[in-house]
Parts: C-alpha cells; sequence; structure tokens
C-alpha cells in the first residue's frame, strides 16, 4: 500500500520543507500544513552493495536510492523503481513500511 | 584572560575485530591514562571530564568519573568530541574547571553499528532507514556525485586524498592501512555505495583516544596553545547539496582572530568520514577552490601542505565516536614535536576542524581551531 509522499508547505512565506520540522526554516513560522510532494527530476542515483551489519548485500536486494529535487526546490533520498535514473521525471510515494519510493511519471 | 591549552594527547591502537573482553569503559580509561602521562599529570589532578562514546551508555561521562575516582567540576556528554572542545575552551577560561580530560571511543560490533546507524535519529529512521539506506554511506555517495557534478571532478581527484592520507598513515605505526594505495587499486576497490568504495569509508575498529587541556597559568611552556576557535550548528538547515560546511560561516573570523592565515599553516586535520568532506572543508578553510586540492595534496608540488598527517580514520579506523576527537589528537601530536616519522619539522601553526551529526542527508556539526606549537621553557 502506498499513499502520495507528504511534505509541508509554510503557510506565511509557501517554503516547501522535507523533512518535518517544528516550524519553518525559512521564516519561522510555526504555521505549517502538509501537502502532497508534486512531481520532481533524480538527479544522481547509488547503488548500495554492502550494509555495515551484514557486509555484502546479494546483488537482487541492493537498494538504488535516488536524490530527486522536487519542482518546489525540495531534495529527497527516495528508492528508485527498475525505470528510473538520473534525469527521469518522478512523483514519489510513501509505502507503509514507511520507504519513500521514486516512481516514473507517466507521460 | 585566562586561557585553554592542550597539554597532552594519546590513541590506542586500533582494533579491528575485538572480542568480548574488550569493553568501552576500558578503553576509554586507558586512554584518559595515556592522555594525562602524556601531560604530566595525575589523575587527582583531573577536574572536568567530557566523554563521547555511543557503546557507554547507559552510563555517561559522570559514572566513568565515578569509575575512574575523579571528583570534578565540570562534566559534559556529546557524541562529536570537537564541539565538547568548544565548551571545554571556554570551561578553562571562564574558571569552571582547569584540567579537563577530553575522551572519545568506542567498540561497537557490527551489529551494535548497524543498530546505531539506523535509530541514529528520528529523521534518519523515519526517513532513510526503511527505503533501506543501510546507514550513512548512500547519502554521503549522494553528496559526492552531486559535488562531483557541480565541480567536474572525476573519481581520481577524491582518490588523491585516500591516496594522499594513506602515505602518511605509513608514517603512523597506530593506523590499520599503512601501505600505499595505487589510483588503479582505488578505483577498482569493492563498491560500497558508488561511487563511493571501501577506501572512501572508514573502516569500523574499536579504540580510544584522549587530549588533556588545561589553563594557561598552568602551562609550563610545553602545550599546544588555542589561537582561534568557531562553531556553526545547522548552519544550513539542510537545504543545501551537502556542501560547504558550516566552517563557511566563520571561516574569515577564525582566520582574523588567530593573526594566521592558510599560507602559514603547516599541518591540518580534518574530520574525514568521506574524501567529499575533506575537499569541503579544505575549501571552506580557504586551501583549495572548486573542490580541486590535486595541488595542495601532491607533495612535490609548490603549494604543498600536509594534510591528515596521521592517516585520518580513512586508514586508522574509526571508533564509533572516537573517530571524533582523532584529528585534534594527531595536531596536539604534532604540534608537541611527537611525530618526527611524518617528516614534518617543527611545524608552528595547524588547523584542527571537526564535522559530524548526519541529520538527513549530511552532517550539521562543525568545529574549527587555530593552534600553535608549544612556545617552549620559560
Amino acid at each position: 500500500m502506498t499513499a502520495p509522499l507528504e511534505i509541508d508547505r509554510c503557510t506565511d512565506c509557501s517554503a516547501r520543507i522535507f523533512p518535518r520540522r517544528l516550524g519553518c526554516p525559512v521564516c519561522g513560522s510555526a504555521d505549517l500544513v502538509a501537502e502532497a510532494a508534486g512531481e520532481g527530476v533524480v538527479a544522481h542515483v547509488t547503488t548500495v552493495h554492502r550494509s555495515p551489519g551484514s557486509g555484502l548485500i546479494p546483488e537482487a536486494d541492493r537498494p538504488r536510492l535516488g536524490l530527486v529535487m522536487l519542482d518546489s526546490n525540495v531534495r529527497v533520498i527516495a528508492r528508485c523503481e527498475a525505470d528510473v535514473f538520473p534525469g527521469t521525471r518522478v512523483e514519489l510515494e510513501r509505502r507503509n513500511d514507511g520507504a519513500i519510493v521514486a516512481r516514473r511519471k507517466a507521460v | 584572560m585566562r586561557g585553554a591549552v592542550l597539554a597532552g594527547a594519546a590513541s590506542l591502537p586500533p582494533t579491528k575485530r575485538p572480542d568480548a573482553s574488550v569493553t568501552v569503559e576500558r578503553l576509554l580509561a586507558n586512554a584518559i591514562r595515556l592522555a594525562l602521562a602524556d601531560a604530566g599529570l595525575k589523575p587527582s589532578d583531573v577536574n572536568g571530564l567530557g566523554v563521547s562514546s555511543f557503546a557507554l551508555f547507559p552510563d555517561r561521562s559522570i559514572d566513568l568519573a565515578m569509575k575512574m575516582g575523579f571528583r570534578l567540576t565540570w562534566t559534559m556528554d556529546e557524541v562529536i568530541s570537537m564541539t565538547m572542545f568548544q565548551h571545554a575552551v571556554h570551561a578553562i577560561e571562564q574558571g569552571a574547571a582547569d584540567v579537563i580530560v577530553l575522551v572519545g571511543g568506542d567498540a561497537l560490533m557490527r551489529e551494535d553499528f548497524r543498530r546505531m546507524a539506523e535509530s541514529y535519529n528520528r529523521t534518519t529512521a523515519e526517513n532513510l532507514t526503511p527505503l533501506p539506506a543501510f546507514g550513512p554511506n548512500a547519502p554521503f555517495a549522494l553528496v559526492t556525485q552531486a559535488h562531483m557534478a557541480h565541480y567536474g571532478l572525476t573519481r581520481e581527484d577524491y582518490g588523491r586524498v585516500v591516496q594522499s592520507q594513506r602515505r602518511w598513515a605509513g608514517t603512523n605505526p597506530l593506523a590499520l592501512y599503512r601501505t600505499e594505495l595505487t589510483m588503479s587499486e582505488y578505483l577498482n576497490a569493492p563498491m560500497v555505495a558508488d561511487p563511493l568504495t571501501i577506501f572512501d569509508c572508514p573502516p569500523l575498529v574499536a579504540g580510544a583516544e584522549a587530549v588533556v587541556m588545561t589553563s594557561t597559568d598552568r602551562d609550563k611552556g610545553a602545550s599546544v596553545r588555542v589561537l582561534s576557535l568557531g562553531g556553526s550548528f545547522n548552519h544550513d538547515n539542510q537545504l543545501g547539496p551537502g556542501w560547504p560546511t558550516g566552517i563557511a560561516t566563520f571561516a574569515d573570523e577564525l582566520w582574523k582572530a588567530a593573526g594566521v592565515g592558510p599560507s602559514d599553516i603547516d599541518l591540518v586535520e580534518l574530520y574525514d568520514d568521506y574524501p567529499v568532506i575533506v575537499l569541503a572543508q579544505l575549501q571552506d578553510l580557504g586551501f583549495i577552490k572548486d573542490g580541486d586540492a590535486s595541488q595542495l595534496l601532491d607533495p612535490t608540488r609548490k603549494g604543498f601542505v600536509p594534510v591528515n598527517t596521521g592517516g585520518g580514520i580513512l586508514t586508522f579506523g574509526q571508533a564509533g565516536s572516537g573517530g571524533s576527537i582523532h584529528c585534534l589528537v594527531e595536531g596536539v601530536k604534532q604540534l608537541r614535536g611527537q611525530r618526527p616519522e611524518s617528516g614534518i619539522e617543527n611545524p608552528e601553526f595547524g588547523v584542527v576542524a571537526g564535522y559530524g551529526m548526519a541529520l538527513y542527508r549530511y552532517a550539521a556539526n562543525s568545529i574549527a581551531t587555530v593552534l600553535q606549537a608549544p612556545t617552549g621553557a620559560r
């Protein structure tokens, strides 16, 4: 199960903010509201080959993690689906297990 | 005004695969005793203690004080030892204590480290661990890729940082990786999170390191002087690409207060969790431009400056939170003339910088200090 990733919007200065804060880091307002993260573009992707706990990760289990630059200029680290690469336009979802997933935006 | 000086320093040899008989409190105690002996002081002289350690939990510095028999007027617990250094300098200036030991050390098994990394803070637990990110390597791999693209650097540029530190490690009998590294070995090393290989990430070790600080009025001319100090915490609210570090916010004042500049510096000791952070700090301190350290790190070229002269934690190993005091220990040893094997003759000025506390995509704490060699007996 997934839902669109939510980020915060400052109701005073309109700054978009992620991850979650207790106030707006730009103007100091305490009034933040959640809204859908919207779309963005993958800037970079890394594949994790080793974990500090268990060493080498089996090839099929290696997560591909991307730095996504949202249209609102917010940066999010997301797990990339197989057809997502640097330059791919994506939308972000939050799975029930908490993982943020970047899914190729249908054209 | 009364000032703070660094009177002694010590590192324990790192252990790659510690057995169960290695306890973190014993490591911390051993490093403290060695550093006090180096400073010519007794345990009964100590009245301030600061501790950086994940594995000591649930104990804290006050528990260690009881077990060591210290009666204190100042105590502190902090993950980043260089942050404690900032507080300790002020504590000594204000007279809250006049002999402070700062110690950092850990004995984390791989499984302990995994748990610690997964729940490092709420932001990490909520947004990175479920991916799964497997700790900080992947976020810093993404910072490295962004840095590489922004400045037009190649993997060789980061490899030169590792190669340079390997050369220095060859002069440090305590370092874990002491052999020289060819560029081909670096480029073909096993991948951790591309472009980061096993040589771009500090090996996890058990160990401890400590420094002893005193007031200037206890100094008999054998202590390292603290010329200036700056700190920055969460300077960009995690809204940037991962560089510059917080050092950029205070570097001008740091040099102005010290009365010296980068061209006067004989050695640079920087926290080196990843090569990209070494390059970022070098740039923030004014040693390089556009991320390019190829000239600075090349001993055959004009403009060469010794950087991470003991090999840094990339070669020494990172004893958990103890890695945060490593750069200060090496700086103090160098400036007190205790590292002649390194071939740096009579260094007079050094700059030491710490970095740490990964909040989400990168870390937020930066401390830097300009130090001067002891003035000699007066």
